[in-house]
């Protein structure tokens, strides 16, 4: 057996383990999550009670979303030699924000768009609709304020060659862990477990865009000399509408 | 009041979905944990569950296959599927699902989409 099967086999395994592992605890996830929801409707519940219920639904979902980062990344590397489809990111951040206020019941959170996106067709499909939840969910944990306000823009641009479209997010609350900057996530990664688990969303969001052949990074917003917020811009490449 | 079939070969959510379901004033006929369980359990009903929540990943066979069976047996029957793979989620529409959710989904959610169900019965 060569060098190459080899590491195709030893792939197969770890994609076949990490999609069972996934798989059971996405049905634990579901089990906690509708043990937390009968706590939450339940009649003699109190205010108090209700909010740590509503905190727990907010970490179960982010286990969710860990597990699901992996299976994604593992799904997009060995599917890296088929052709990609498109998405209209506009439904993906309609649908996204649904989903992002289903994660976090304790916050109120408004969208914004920079005015109509119209048709914004990227390839990746699935993947990139859940770059695009992974981005929300990332940006809204990194704002500890219970009124979050995410802002959207798109803008068309050419990289390599490639015509992409470059998606923004901004979130004025928002705080980027400290040293991190631009994409060299990596380095702050392996440098400090207290910072680095701040950034796995981030580094999900980096390694997903890049396997659609585009790019992630991160962008301090800073107003008066002060850290005002946080901004996520993924690049992706640009598809025809299918 | 509206009946349901549960498929799933996990008990712990069988038995989950069963408390949750009842509570909120549904009727559950059946459980299944498997899809040739679910098949059978349904054709030795006499009267049909109003939904089938299915899910996916099952011994001796899967959603998508029991699906297909439950609708070639009778092709209004109403499927909604559950699974913890979201990439099923054409499969199961093809096959024949009124519905997909991803686990893990808020009961609210599945019971909305059971409610959707209940009023095009009735309508």
């Amino acid at each position: 057996m060569t060098d190459m099967q080899n590491q195709r086999e030893r792939n197969d395994r770890l994609s076949f383990f990490m999609d069972l592992a996934g798989h059971d605890m996405m049905n634990s996830n579901q089990a906690v999550l509708s043990y937390l929801e009968l706590i939450m409707a339940a009649p003699d519940v109190t205010p108090k009670t209700k909010k740590y219920a509503e905190k727990a639904v907010a970490h179960v979902r982010s286990s969710t979303m860990l597990v699901e980062d992996i299976r994604r990344l593992l799904a997009a590397r060995l599917a890296s030699s088929e052709p990609m489809k498109a998405v209209n990111l506009t439904n993906s951040i309609a649908r996204s924000e649904r989903e992002l206020r289903a994660f976090f019941p304790a916050k109120k959170i408004k969208i914004t768009t920079a005015g109509n996106l119209g048709d914004v067709y990227v390839l990746g499909e699935s993947v990139a609709e859940y770059l695009i939840l992974n981005m929300l969910v990332t940006l809204v944990k990194l704002d500890i304020e219970e009124n979050v306000e995410i802002g959207i823009s798109v803008r068309e641009t050419t990289v390599g060659g490639n015509e992409c479209w470059v998606l923004r997010m901004e979130d004025q609350n928002s705080q980027l862990p400290p040293g991190l900057r631009g994409d060299d996530f990596d380095s702050v990664y392996s440098k400090d477990s207290s910072v680095s688990v701040k950034i796995t969303g981030l580094i999900f969001s980096k390694m997903i865009a890049e396997s659609l052949g585009g790019q992630f990074v991160t962008q301090e917003l800073v107003r008066q000399g002060e850290r005002r917020g946080a901004a996520l811009i993924a690049t992706l490449r640009r598809a025809r509408s299918p | 009041m509206t009946s349901v079939l549960i498929v799933d070969d996990e008990l712990f959510i069988v038995e989950l979905y069963r408390d949750i379901l009842q509570l909120r004033g549904y009727r559950v006929v059946g459980t299944a944990f498997d899809g040739e369980e679910a098949l059978r359990k349904y054709t030795q009903s006499p009267e049909k569950p109003d939904v089938v929540i299915m899910d996916h990943r099952m011994p001796i066979m899967n959603g998508v296959e029991a699906t297909k069976e439950i609708l070639r047996m009778n092709p209004a029957a109403k499927v909604i599927f559950v699974s913890a793979d979201v990439l099923v989620e054409k499969e199961a529409r093809d096959a024949g699902a009124v519905d997909f959710l991803p686990k893990p989904f808020r009961m609210d959610d599945l019971i909305e989409k059971m409610e959707k169900i209940s009023d095009s019965h009735a309508q």
